[in-house]
Order: C-alpha cells, then structure tokens, then sequence
C-alpha cells in the first residue's frame, strides 16, 4: 500500500539512497528529478505570493507553468514507483495466495506486471507523434511576447515516464517470473 | 444497448482484477483503453484518447495542491507539532475523567487542520498519545481505537486530499470544499469527545483500570502553552484563513502552508539535509500514486459515459422507485462496503464518476454530497479486513502484544459516532453549507 509505507522507516531509508544497478539509478535520477521540482514549485508559488501581496511584483506565468510541472512530476516519479512496488492496490488476496502456494502468487504476479508492460507500451506508442509535433512545430505555451516556453519537454517526459513505466513493469516481470520457477 | 453490456462487464472484470491484487490505476486504465476499444471498434482512438488523458487530465494548477499538502503533512509530522497540540490539550481537559481520550480527538482535531492525510495523523498520535493512556491505566483496546477513530479528522478538517480528488472528479470548488468541511469536522470532534465523556463516565471500565493512578497534572505555563500553541495556530490562521477569504487558492495555500512547516521544522532543528530529502522523496511517492489514480480515473470515466453507465444506473434508481433518499442509501451502504476491501482514495474514483451525475439529477448540491461522501469513505479506514488507520496504528506501534483486532474493536465506537453524524449531515444539510454558502 502507497499510503501505508509513510510510517515505514526503513523504506524511506533504502529510498533516499541511490541504487547500484544501472537500471535502478537511471530510475532514481529521473525519481529525483521530479521530487526537486516539487521543491522547486512550492518556492516559486510562495515567491509569486509574496511578490505579489508585498512587493507589488507578481510573477508570470506561475498557474501555467505548475500546470506542466506537474504532468512532468507525475512522469518522471511514475517508473521509480512502479520499479518501487509502490502502487496503490489491495493486496489481502495476493498475501493469502502467497502463504498457500507461492508459485501461483508470484504467476499473478507475472501477469499484472506484463498487463502494466502493455497499457504503458500503448500510452508511449500514441504520445510520439505528441511529441514529434511539439518538436517539429516548436509548439509553446504561455503568452505570446509576454513569456513564452517550449510544449516539448513536457512532452518527452511523459515518453520518457511511460517508456520507463514499461521496462520496470518488464523487469518486476521477469524478477516474479524467476521467483515463480524457483518456488 | 450493446455499449452498456460492454461496459457493465468491465466493470465486473475490473473489480475481479481489483480484488486480486493488480494495482488499481493500472487496472483502470486497462479497461478503459478496452471498453473504447469495444464501444466504438477503434483501437487507434482507444490508444489516442489515453495519451490524451495523461496529458490532459492533470495538466493544470489545480493538481499541484496534491503533492504540495502532503509535504506540508509530511513536514509537520516530524516537527513535534503533534506532541505540543497533545500537551495543550491534555492540560485544557485535565479534570475531566477520560481526559486523555478526549484530548486525543482535540488534538486530531486541530492537527487535522494543517495535515490532509489521515495516516499521518495515525502515525503522529500513535507515538504521542498511545503511551501516555497507557501509562496512566488506560485499556490498550481504548487508547490505540481512540488515535485510529479521530484519526479520520485529518482528512475531514480541511485540507484533505479525499476533498481535493472528490473536487477534481466532481468538478466543484476544492476551496469550497474545504471551507464546507469544518463544520462537520468539528461537529464529529464534538461527538466522539462526548462518546468518551459517557463511556468513561457510565462504563469506566471500558475505558481505563479505574484503579490505576490518575495521571498527574501537566505542568504547563502560560509560557510553556503559548509556544506550544503558537506555530500550529499561526499555521491553521495562514492556510485556511487565506482560504476562506479568498486570499489565496488552494494550490497557494498549500504552497504557503508547506513552507510555512518547513520553517517551523527548521527552526525547532528537526530538519536536516538528509531527512528533508527524505521527506520530499516520500512526498513524491505518495503524490505519483495519486496523480496516475487520477489520470486513470479520468480515462475510466470518459469509458463509462462512452457506455452510458451512469444515465443506465440512473434509470434504474427511479425505474426501482427508490427516490433520492434511497439512492443515497444505497450509494452509503455501497462505499461503506467498499471501504472494508480497497483504500479510500481508489473509492472515490471508481464510484464518483458514476454517483454525481446521478446525484445531480436527484437535486442533491454537490457539496454538500461531497462531504456525506467522504465521510462515508472515511468510515472504511477503519473498518476490517482493510483500514488505513488502523494498519497504521499498528505499524507505528510496533507492539505484538496489541494486534490489528484489539484496533479494529476498539474503533467500532467511533464508527458508530460516525454513522450517527452521516445521518445528522444527511439530514441537515445547512450544517455543510453554513460557511461555504448554498450552490
């Protein structure tokens, strides 16, 4: 349970460190990457909030550039979750199959994570040309000769959030896959 | 009619693939890239309109107060907020019988508004009050059913990420939202202090060794109070008064309010570099599970107006002659229900794009709907198998003497209290609207 591993110490723990295998810290950067722009969109709203009531000095553009972080946040963080075991679902039924026959938990398993492999692999495939255009077009946001910035890389991080989805639900894959042969 | 087939399987389908194990979000989305598949025999727009959804479904300012409340709950989780809001109001009831208790359910009250995550509330408690009761001859079933039961203020008491997913899938005002909730919030703090004062006046036993020492009285001074009192008040001041006036938008208050906590850990030094990381890792991964919920939940429920699901369950409702109070029966008993197998976020997106068309077309103000929803929900962290609170009750615990049934029975009163105050809100709808006007 997402919401269940905040009270765990020793999860955040193994979190905040970086991993060792390639796969794994090229998840973790991206990760990261995300967790800063949280960081860096709470000090730009209160930088907005106390310019605009104290110094008479609103910033731009602040509401629409949120608005893209966050698609860019959610992206980034969702292959490191995935990877992570750190979606939300009901596991009682998982955890009873487990105790009785190991094998058929772990076969469950195999099956959610390649469902997870092909709804991701369908999201990245109709993103492309999303992104292609974005590139080609220079399309932008914002408004004209005020403040204007690029539509792409928002664009390349959800291929990048669903292409990165898809090979950690491959790897929890073939992680449950060798488990199931071993039990 | 055919559309309508399709879409009752999927739904029959994805509740199998639920209860089985497979992550909600991903079985959300799996249905609806099939259901539109189906309904309209076009897989390249099925795959189209999912791209489509992760961009559009949460590509605005709105969704930023997710990630952003619940760093601001992460953050005064760990700067003792919740021992000194405890301390302060177990010296406020200290010659009451049940005292302890009671001060519990303030104390969530009051942390319940800076913090939109009832497991954070859970936690906090648990490792404040948990030991204190039972120092002082509290029953162990009482005292840990006491922090799992008010635990549930946190997100009642704005702000609550249950309000803000029920204002972004109903489309209705998240700062209205929050401005409803206080009254009810403060309304069910009400009633579960005075469930304790008549337990612990009429069944003693029930609550504590009446035999044991009392406990001592707090030293506290005016000093003393003020400190512990001031950074939370000021806190609750900056975020919901800049709500209900209007100062800011909830995204800003929950910007402000964020920063606000992080001041507050720094300068009690209960922040450092690591720990802050930490925090804003875990803050990530909370708010990832969420926002890809409802990314899925948008897709889902575009599949189910494409089948026509909820006009069909509609029809049904008033063909069964249930009438609007029937109807919101019906709906409770079905979240309530729900709420014993899966978690209280994953509710609100499965059965919210279905209820509130319906519930607009009963004349129900959405608000107000909205608040009776979430307390419905609330009711299933507490409920066996699957309730949040208690689990994190008993994670935080770490005590393998008290086991997750001495939490679950000791919370039955409080959901007995919630259940009376559902239908005291039911019944009083004035209740919700009083501050955030009528519709």
């Amino acid at each position: 349970m997402s919401e269940l591993d905040l009270v765990d110490d020793a999860a955040q723990e193994a979190a905040a460190r970086p991993p060792r295998d390639a796969f794994g810290l090229a998840l973790w950067l991206l990760n990261a990457a995300g967790t800063l722009m949280i960081g860096a969109m709470m000090l730009l709203i209160v930088a907005d909030v106390v310019g605009r009531s104290f110094l008479n000095a609103p910033i731009n553009g602040v509401a629409e550039i949120c608005a893209m972080a966050i698609v860019a946040i959610v992206f980034l963080q969702l292959p490191a979750a995935i990877h992570a075991g750190r979606m939300t679902r009901a596991d009682m039924f998982l955890a009873k199959l487990q105790a009785r026959s190991p094998r058929a938990a772990e076969a469950l398993e195999v099956v959610f994570a390649l469902l997870t492999v092909f709804i991701f692999a369908v999201i990245f495939r109709a993103s492309l040309p999303y992104f292609t255009d974005a590139w080609q077009q220079a399309e932008f946001f914002g408004v004209q000769g005020v403040w204007t910035l690029p539509t792409w890389p928002i664009r390349l991080c959800i291929l990048v959030g669903t292409g990165g989805a898809a090979l950690a639900g491959l790897v929890a894959a073939a992680r449950s896959l060798r488990r199931a042969i071993a039990a | 009619m055919i559309e309508i087939e399709i879409g009752l399987a999927l739904i029959a389908l994805m509740a199998g693939l639920v209860l089985t194990g497979m992550p909600i979000g991903i079985a959300l989305v799996l249905l609806s890239f099939v259901g539109i598949g189906l309904i309209r025999e076009n897989w390249e727009l099925a795959g189209r309109l999912l791209a489509l959804a992760s961009y559009a479904a949460i590509s605005d300012y709105l969704f930023a107060t997710i990630p952003l409340f619940v760093l601001m709950g992460l953050l005064v989780s760990v700067s003792d907020i919740g021992r000194d809001t405890f301390d302060v109001a177990r010296y406020a009831l200290r010659n009451l019988r049940g005292g302890l208790g009671m001060a519990t359910v303030a104390a969530n009250a009051v942390f319940g508004a800076v913090t939109g995550i009832s497991i954070a509330s859970a936690a906090v408690f648990t490792k404040v009050a948990v030991p204190q009761m039972m120092r002082f001859g509290y029953t162990p079933k009482f005292a840990v059913g006491a922090v799992a039961g008010s635990s549930i203020l946190g997100m009642l008491i704005p702000p609550s990420l249950l309000m803000i997913i029920y204002g972004v899938l109903a489309e209705v005002s998240i700062g209205r939202l929050f401005i409803a909730g206080v009254v009810p919030g403060l309304v069910m703090a009400a009633a579960f202090m005075l469930m304790i004062y008549c337990l612990a006046r009429f069944r003693p036993a029930y609550v504590m060794d009446v035999t044991a020492n009392p406990p001592p009285m707090p030293e506290e001074t005016a000093g003393s109070l003020a400190a512990k009192s001031v950074p939370i008040l000021s806190l609750i001041a900056l975020v919901l008064g800049g709500l209900y006036t209007g100062f800011f938008t909830p995204t800003e208050a929950g910007a402000i309010g964020a920063f606000g906590a992080l001041l507050i850990a720094l300068v009690r030094r209960r922040l450092d570099v690591p720990r802050f990381w930490r925090l804003l890792l875990e803050t990530g991964f909370v708010s990832v599970g969420i926002l890809f919920l409802l990314i899925a939940a948008s897709m889902y429920s575009r599949m189910l107006t494409m089948a026509g699901i909820p006009s069909a369950i509609g029809d049904l409702i008033t063909a069964l002659g249930l009438g609007a109070y029937g109807f919101l029966l019906v709906y409770l008993v079905f979240v309530i229900l729900l709420g014993c197998i899966i978690d209280s976020s994953s509710i609100l997106l499965i059965v919210t794009p279905i209820a509130v068309p319906i519930a607009t077309g009963f004349g129900f103000d959405l608000i107000h709907f909205g608040i009776i929803t979430v307390i419905a929900v609330e009711i299933g962290l507490l409920t066996p198998p699957f309730g949040i609170s208690a689990f994190a009750v008993k994670a935080t615990l770490n005590d393998k003497r008290i086991g997750l049934e001495t939490i679950f029975a000791g919370a039955l009163p409080f959901i007995a209290v919630m259940l009376a105050v559902l239908a005291l809100l039911v019944a009083f709808p004035g209740l919700v609207t009083a501050l955030s006007g009528a519709a």
